[in-house]
């Protein structure tokens, strides 16, 4: 329901879940072992989640996995906000070096000491090449392992262990207690492999994890600022301060995280102030919000996900580019997000918004830019709409009113039939625009969440020709060339400039275009303060501070 | 008696097997359940592969449900996606949904008959209409409705409870919900018990007790209630199924953690294995009730007889 599961097509933006990870907006100066630096502010207070289908990082794939994982890990790489407030990747206090002595293909990665589990566990090089070779191994049955691929890292020898032909990763090797060393299948630059490394699907498992998952599920063993000490259930899990943190510890003695199956009820314990943190509210509470909770309502634009529409390759009704612009500026988004969305969205001019180094350019231009007449007259001059009708796809969880305004807002403006189509699941749709017998007419159209902050993972896999998941059958050679350029760069500002010249190459051809992100939204009762939602959707939970 | 008990539990066998297929091919009939995840979530082909292979997504439907059967006299119910045991799903929430749907039919039940035997003796009274109002209006409103309005009159304007979930514990936590879940059969309660009693009544044997000068109240007790309250019982016994259905609706709004927010969570998720866990499980609960009232039926009426 929020859920969940939250409605997941067009109107609303966002796929279930990205491969989360975990920003830090706090912009602390990692000095090494601050584990007793600054006075903690103590207390406890609750968060609202839904239930996380595992905590287990391999399978952490989520918002609130990732959330609760920020508070019981500590991995290589976290995300802190720039000075321009786009998130960039740094080091973890317990990441002493990563470094590349032949342009990316190689890596270093050295680990600083006195970092152990709860159970007393040390965290060593062997610890992540363990865990990392567990994740990738096929039968083991792990969402995630798919990271350590050509996907994402491209660790060498992959696919023998993805495919149960051997348990060792050949690309992954300890050389000393605290280092190990990484080598890849292609050279990549030092932003993308630290992107990479952010995610909780990276994290390190104790060895007890690997032996028996089904026990380490119900209580993991973590090694970050707070610790579990009882199984979690249905009802949450309650976190408490770990005093042996090598880190800098967490404000609060304790966390609470209650598990809600529905928003409406998280958003009734909110204005009851039974409730401390939220980062979600329900779709009917956005009129209310502010009124209720005042400036304890948060709503803050640069969420990392967006929505978009797109016309299938495959399909001649949208062959001439004048129509494909037409169509897009016959919706006026401005009016939709307000009207609908109570300015908990923002209507998008590219694929990446401000919070990602490289974004919140107007890369769309003129064609995002809503004009009804300029609509008509691009339409009729390039003779109308094939067959004069077209379809606004909808998932049989959503209500319909986006799809509704949609389809009156081109109807109105160029005198195209519009209707919206309903689709059961993700699987019926994709189906309809992927399949043998694709439907005619259909504006396709979903979201993505990012899994980490670069202008490449917005655009990758909706649009490159080599993607599983270019559902749209986007081909531009261009496009690919740009991408795997940018990918290659070792230069960070050659990088986002390749991969922003992609970006414009799906503009140029207009086949596909983002109408908007989503804002993050939440709340906050009055006993906490210093709440902040980064722009993942993760708040920082260890500088949240209860109200004395 | 004897006899009529072993075949009321044998017939719960074929039901057992009825109901298990007719789910099972019911959701299976949706289509793949892999077709609820989203693009971004099916990234992982050695993960589909994986799923493929624990839920026998590639067998024919038919022998995807004997597989299934096959394990579950094995004990095994089987697991969601994420790998959480489904016996252990139900171990855990069905208790939260029995003591929230036990506290709703203590209320029927104490309510239910305290105010219809007060209607009966009250008959044409001010009381007698005022409840007859408040059930007819209890009955019309639809459960969400009153459930938003008693969470948000309780919960969030006077603040006596906390508005959600199950964290203050039996009664407190309950209540509310229990009395959202209960309200509609209540007035059902009310409205039998007052006409039952109405018509036992007037009837022959209780005139007689009155002409001999038994005291009002030993009348009303001991023949007249216990006369009256077949139908009662019998309407209390089928309205267990509709609590744990009802539950559905009620676990959701109230965020409690039963048996019947799993279910609605399943549904969503097409995970055939849990539904038809928790489907089967309701189903046999229902049997075992409705004998359970047969049996209290013929307590309470010496002439009924199941031979």
């Amino acid at each position: 329901m929020r859920n969940r599961r939250r409605s997941l097509a067009v109107g609303a933006v966002g796929l279930a879940a990205g491969l989360l990870f975990t920003a830090c907006s706090s912009s602390s100066d990692s000095s090494g072992d601050s584990g007793d630096v600054g006075a903690t502010t103590g207390g406890s207070f609750s968060m609202a989640i839904e239930k996380p289908p595992a905590l287990t990082p391999t399978n952490c794939y989520d918002l609130y996995c990732a959330q609760v994982n920020r508070t019981l890990f500590e991995g290589l790489i976290e995300f802190q906000k720039s000075s321009e407030g786009a998130l960039e990747p740094v080091k973890t206090d317990m990441a002493k070096d990563i470094t590349t002595d032949d342009d990316g293909k190689t890596w270093k990665i050295e680990i600083n000491s006195g970092f152990t589990f709860t159970n007393g566990e040390a965290v060593t090089a062997q610890t992540f090449v363990d865990t990392w070779n567990y994740a990738a191994y096929g039968d083991n049955g792990q969402q995630l392992g798919f990271v350590m691929g050509p996907d994402q890292l491209n660790i060498v020898g992959y696919d023998q262990v993805a495919s149960n032909k051997s348990k060792k990763m050949s690309g992954l090797n300890v050389e000393s207690d605290s280092i190990l060393t990484v080598e890849l299948e292609k050279p990549m630059g030092q932003s993308l492999f630290y992107n990479f490394l952010g995610g909780p699907q990276v994290l390190p498992l104790p060895s007890t994890a690997i032996k028996d998952p089904k026990a380490y599920e119900k209580q993991p063993i973590g090694n970050g600022p707070y610790k579990l000490e009882a199984p979690w259930t249905n009802q949450g899990m309650t976190v408490v301060r770990n005093d042996d943190f090598a880190g800098e510890a967490g404000n609060a003695d304790e966390i609470e995280f209650k598990i809600y199956a529905d928003n409406n009820a998280l958003w009734a314990d909110l204005q009851a102030n039974e409730l401390d943190v939220a980062s979600t509210l329900p779709q009917n509470a956005l009129v209310q919000a502010e009124s209720v909770l005042g400036d304890r309502f948060i709503n803050d634009e640069g969420g990392l996900q967006y929505a978009y529409y797109g016309y299938p390759a495959n399909d001649p009704t949208f062959k001439e580019k004048d129509v494909r612009v037409g169509l897009a500026k016959a919706i006026n988004w401005d009016e939709i997000n307000d009207k609908i969305y109570f300015n908990t969205r923002t209507t998008a001019t590219s694929f990446a918004p401000d919070t990602i180094p490289g974004g919140g350019k107007d890369v769309c231009g003129d064609s995002c830019v809503f004009d009804g007449a300029g609509a008509k007259e691009l339409i009729d001059g390039a003779g109308g709409v094939p067959g004069g009708a077209v379809l606004i796809p909808q998932l049989s969880n959503e209500t319909g009113d986006v799809q509704k305004a949609i389809c009156n807002q081109i109807q109105t403006n160029t005198g195209v039939k519009c209707t919206p189509q309903i689709y059961k699941d993700f699987g019926e749709l994709i189906g309809a625009v992927t399949g043998e017998k694709a439907t005619k007419g259909l504006i396709y159209g979903l979201g993505w969440i990012a899994d980490n902050p670069t202008i490449q993972n917005m655009i990758t896999a909706n649009f490159s020709s080599t993607s599983p998941y270019n559902d749209l059958g986007y081909d531009n050679p261009e496009f690919d060339r740009l991408l795997q350029e940018g990918n290659a760069a070792t230069d960070a500002a050659n990088q986002i400039e390749k991969w922003q010249q992609a970006e414009k190459v799906i503009y140029d051809d207009f086949r596909a275009w983002a109408t908007q992100f989503r804002n993050n939204i939440g709340g906050y009762s009055t006993r906490v303060s210093n709440v902040d939602i980064s722009p993942d959707g993760i708040v920082d939970l260890s500088v949240v501070r209860v109200n004395s | 008696m004897g006899r009529f008990v072993v075949r009321r539990l044998l017939q719960i066998i074929p039901i057992f097997f009825g109901v298990t297929f007719l789910v099972y091919f019911l959701v299976s009939a949706l289509g793949s359940p892999l077709d609820t995840l989203s693009p971004q979530q099916k990234r992982n082909p050695a993960y589909l592969e994986f799923l493929t292979e624990q839920f026998n997504l590639n067998d024919p439907f038919i022998v995807q449900y004997l597989k299934y059967i096959g394990n579950v006299f094995t004990g095994d119910l089987g697991t969601t996606f994420a790998g959480e045991s489904v016996t252990e799903i139900v171990i855990t929430r069905m208790p939260v949904t029995a003591t929230l749907a036990g506290t709703a039919l203590v209320i029927e039940l104490v309510l239910g008959i305290v105010i219809g035997v007060i209607a009966a003796r009250r008959r044409g009274k001010l009381f007698d209409n005022a409840s007859l109002v408040i059930a007819l209006i209890f009955i019309a409103i639809p459960v969400f409705v009153l459930a938003f309005v008693m969470q948000w009159l309780f919960g969030i304007k006077l603040g006596w409870v906390v508005p959600t979930g199950v964290s203050e514990g039996w009664p407190l936590s309950y209540i509310v919900p229990a009395f959202v879940l209960a309200a509609g059969s209540l007035a059902y309660v009310i409205r039998i018990t007052r006409q039952s009693l109405l018509e036992t009544l007037n009837t022959d044997f209780i005139r007689t007790a009155r002409a001999k000068g038994l005291p009002a109240g030993t009348i009303l007790r001991r023949y007249g209630l216990r006369n009256s309250l077949i139908p009662v019982v019998v309407f209390l016994g089928l309205d267990i199924g509709a609590l744990m259905t009802g539950a559905v609706v009620t676990e959701g709004i109230f965020n409690v953690p039963g048996i019947g927010q799993q279910l609605f969570t399943s549904i969503k998720q097409q995970e055939a294995v849990v539904i038809v866990g928790i489907v089967t499980l309701f189903v046999i609960i229902f049997q075992l009730l409705n004998l359970l009232v047969d049996v209290i039926s013929a307590a309470l009426d010496p002439r009924i007889r199941y031979e």
